[in-house]
């Protein structure tokens, strides 16, 4: 529903220019804006003038209009004072109101139709139907999902809306309280370099203007309308697995999930099975911290271990004597890449049975 | 404008990987710091978590004496300037300024006084009816700052603001940035990577190396007393020139031995090393390269540290030339005049100013005299 401020707005515009007091009513006889304190007697003669026949009438020394949209009465617009300068100052107006509603009622059919599309709640048919009437044509598009930490406010959405370069090819939506949607037509931009540029500069002015932690993931590319639902759950996924692999990172690409993505996949039973086939029943957890951070510094640095000890501040021994400790509390000489990339895979498996049930837990409490 | 402080600060991220290690700074009002070090050092997280867009892991941040470890990002009375900023394409910049406040509701009259206050500073007064489309890249980094300085914080956080401008732009903008910094009088925190821009607008660099703080120190003090190996390395274009020597001491006399050159060390700095007992060790010498010269002069001044070498590379600045060599296995630089007779491939003599040499523990890697 059009806000009554932007009709006050329009209204104040108008009679800035005119000099002529406006105002206007709903079909059942509500005021909505006004540039003046119309009399409550009114509010009767507008209820009348609705049922009656006419399209324009005088009453009370005013000029009434009525303003319809699709052949439905929607508004009654008032102009004061009876001349015919007020006559024709009161159509102007009434074309004005009708304009602001037609586009206004175009924009938010639109973004119904691309929130159907990306959740899934149209068919393939009428996709292409209501595309044709809303004038949206195929393009390739990518969908940016930005998720609000902490509570979401409009300031995002305008954000966003405020960004997009071409408000006619671009849409933004939300379809939930802790996100919103841009739905990009990406034409101009042929490399993954200009998505995350893009994704980036989301971020960053979010950040900035709206002074909320935001992280924006996004889908791959969509060639037709049917394929957005598809980016949409990519960059969904693209921010959860990000959450759980990749928390550091703000942007999140699907296309560069990596080993992550795969890892996400896998069912709850199949990674408790490789850890215990990897550890035996000594899970990691046991490592202290400043063995967890030498296995970090010592995979940042490419298994080079002079590097690693450089960078750690210690005796090169020191460091081998570490890595050989860890070799016998786990089985696995991470010196080697096999070894290494078998331990970092198990790592990443652990850091998503984490996720999963520190996700999963504050579910239980509320079924409880 | 208001003062910081950052007390054993710590980012640890759910999968162990520490970003900020126990960092501690007293940032004082209408200081203009600056963070520098290489990608990934925790510069830009330290600043996120000083905007509050970052959880801190532990330790404790005040502003102004207040704790804001849990206060939102917008109630901090912070302002951030980020490297991919954009302009609203469809708004003046006078709309593009009083965006951020016109969200905030706050009264027209009171945006219309704060973006002409800002646009007088930032000298763009003239242009708030175009369209960034209709602006240089050095006038739309202004309207940038601009959305930042109409909200008057008490500090302004910027995170590599000039990275996305050309070289040239760069220059002009630093010098703007400075000019900005004392008409305001503002606390800034400033990040960035590159040292020369670290070097020109600080009053006072954090040096950062994973996540942990090297030395906090004035731009000339990090020039030339650096606390350590990084320190003397990462600051100074071009860089320090560094060569493994092994160290003689003959009573008072302490001479740093190298391939087959050698320099005899000034009293001052042998005491140190004697006094570290580093007789017989391998230590690391560090001289820059602009304190290595082959003119008549320096070679009869620097007569103790002459050596001969050949020269492998060869570039021309304009008013100085860059000599490269190589001595011991270890590339090194000079930073000559431009007249030198020297080219490529020829074989020259240079001499070290050795009041200027640096001396590291090879272990440590900190500092033993500068």
């Amino acid at each position: 529903m059009l806000s009554n401020h932007k009709f006050k707005l329009a209204l104040e515009e108008i009679k800035e220019i005119s000099r002529n007091d406006l105002a206007l009513y709903s079909d059942k006889g509500r005021l909505l804006a006004a540039t003046y304190e119309p009399e409550e007697k009114l509010q009767e003669a507008v209820c009348q003038f609705a049922d009656s026949m006419a399209e324009s009438q005088m009453l009370f020394g005013c000029h009434f209009f009525k303003i319809m949209m699709e052949g439905e009465l929607e508004y009654i617009l008032l102009a004061q004072a009876g001349g015919e300068e007020a006559y024709m100052i009161g159509r102007l107006a009434a074309c004005q109101i009708r304009n602001i509603s037609c586009a206004y009622r175009e924009q938010s059919d639109k973004s119904s139709f691309i929130q159907n599309i990306l959740l899934g709640n149209m068919l393939v048919v009428d996709i292409y139907n209501k595309a044709k009437k809303l004038h949206i044509d195929t393009a390739q598009r990518v969908v940016f999902v930005i998720e609000v930490s902490g509570k979401k406010d409009s300031v995002v959405l305008e954000t966003v809306k405020n960004l997009s370069v071409n408000t006619a090819r671009d849409f933004v939506t939300e379809v939930d309280e802790k996100s919103v949607i841009l739905v990009k037509d990406v034409r101009d931009m042929e490399t993954e370099q200009e998505l995350m540029a893009m994704a980036k500069m989301l971020a960053d002015n979010l950040h900035t203007e709206a002074m909320v932690k935001v992280r924006v993931g996004y889908g791959s590319r969509a060639s037709l309308l049917p394929e957005i639902a598809r980016s949409y759950q990519e960059a969904k996924m693209a921010l959860e697995v990000g959450r759980i692999f990749y928390m550091e990172k703000d942007t999140v690409s699907y296309g560069n999930l990596g080993i992550g993505r795969l890892i996400y996949q896998l069912p709850p039973s199949l990674c408790r099975m490789f850890l215990r086939e990897v550890f035996g029943e000594n899970l990691p957890d046991a490592l202290d911290e400043e063995t967890m951070i030498t296995i970090h510094k010592f995979f940042e640095n490419n298994l080079n271990v002079s590097e690693t000890a450089r960078q750690l501040y210690i005796h090169r021994n020191t460091l081998v004597y570490r890595l050989e400790r860890i070799e016998k509390a786990l089985g696995l000489d991470i010196r080697k890449f096999e070894d290494a990339m078998l331990f970092k895979i198990a790592l990443m498996v652990i850091s998503h049975m984490d996720y999963r049930r520190s996700a999963d837990e504050p579910e239980m409490e509320e079924i409880l | 404008m208001a003062s910081l402080s950052l007390k054993d600060i710590c980012k640890v991220y759910p999968n162990g990987f520490e970003a900020v290690k126990d960092f501690n700074l007293e940032i004082e009002d209408k200081e203009f710091i600056i963070f520098v070090g290489p990608s990934g050092c925790g510069k830009s997280t330290t600043l996120r978590m000083v905007a509050g867009l970052e959880e801190i892991s532990s330790g404790e941040l005040t502003i102004d004496g207040k704790i804001v470890n849990d206060v939102e990002p917008k109630d901090r009375d912070i302002a951030m300037v980020f490297q991919n900023y954009a302009l609203y394409p469809h708004m003046t910049v006078f709309d593009n300024m009083a965006f951020g406040l016109k969200l905030r509701k706050v009264p027209k009259a009171e945006i219309k006084k704060k973006v002409e206050e800002a646009a007088k500073i930032l000298d763009l007064d003239k242009l708030l009816d175009r369209k960034p489309k209709a602006l240089s890249g050095g006038q739309r980094q202004r309207v940038a700052m601009g959305r930042a300085i109409v909200r008057e914080p008490k500090v302004f956080l910027m995170d590599e603001p000039l990275s996305n401008l050309d070289a040239k732009l760069r220059v002009q903008m630093r010098a703007e940035i400075a000019s900005l910094h004392q008409r305001l009088g503002a606390t800034i925190i400033y990040v960035t990577h590159d040292q020369v821009e670290a070097m020109t607008l600080g009053t006072r660099i954090v040096v950062l190396k994973d996540g942990i703080i090297q030395q906090v120190d004035s731009p000339q003090k990090l020039y030339n007393e650096p606390d350590n190996l990084f320190v003397a390395g990462f600051i100074g274009s071009p860089q320090m020139n560094f060569l493994d020597a092994v160290c003689k001491v003959e009573g008072e006399k302490v001479t740093l031995k190298f391939g087959e050159g050698s320099v005899i060390l000034p009293p001052a700095k042998a005491k140190k090393l004697i006094a570290g007992k580093y007789d017989g060790k391998t230590v690391v010498l560090g001289i820059r390269p602009e304190d290595i010269d082959d003119s008549q002069i320096a070679l009869e001044t620097h007569k103790e540290s002459i050596f001969t070498t050949k020269v492998t590379g060869y570039e021309l600045l304009g008013s100085e030339v860059l000599l490269y060599y190589n001595i011991n296995g270890s590339n090194m630089t000079a930073k000559v005049d431009s007249r030198t007779p020297a080219r490529l491939g020829d074989s020259v003599k240079l001499a070290m100013d050795v009041e200027k040499i640096h001396v590291f523990d090879k272990e440590t890697e900190l500092t033993i005299t500068h």
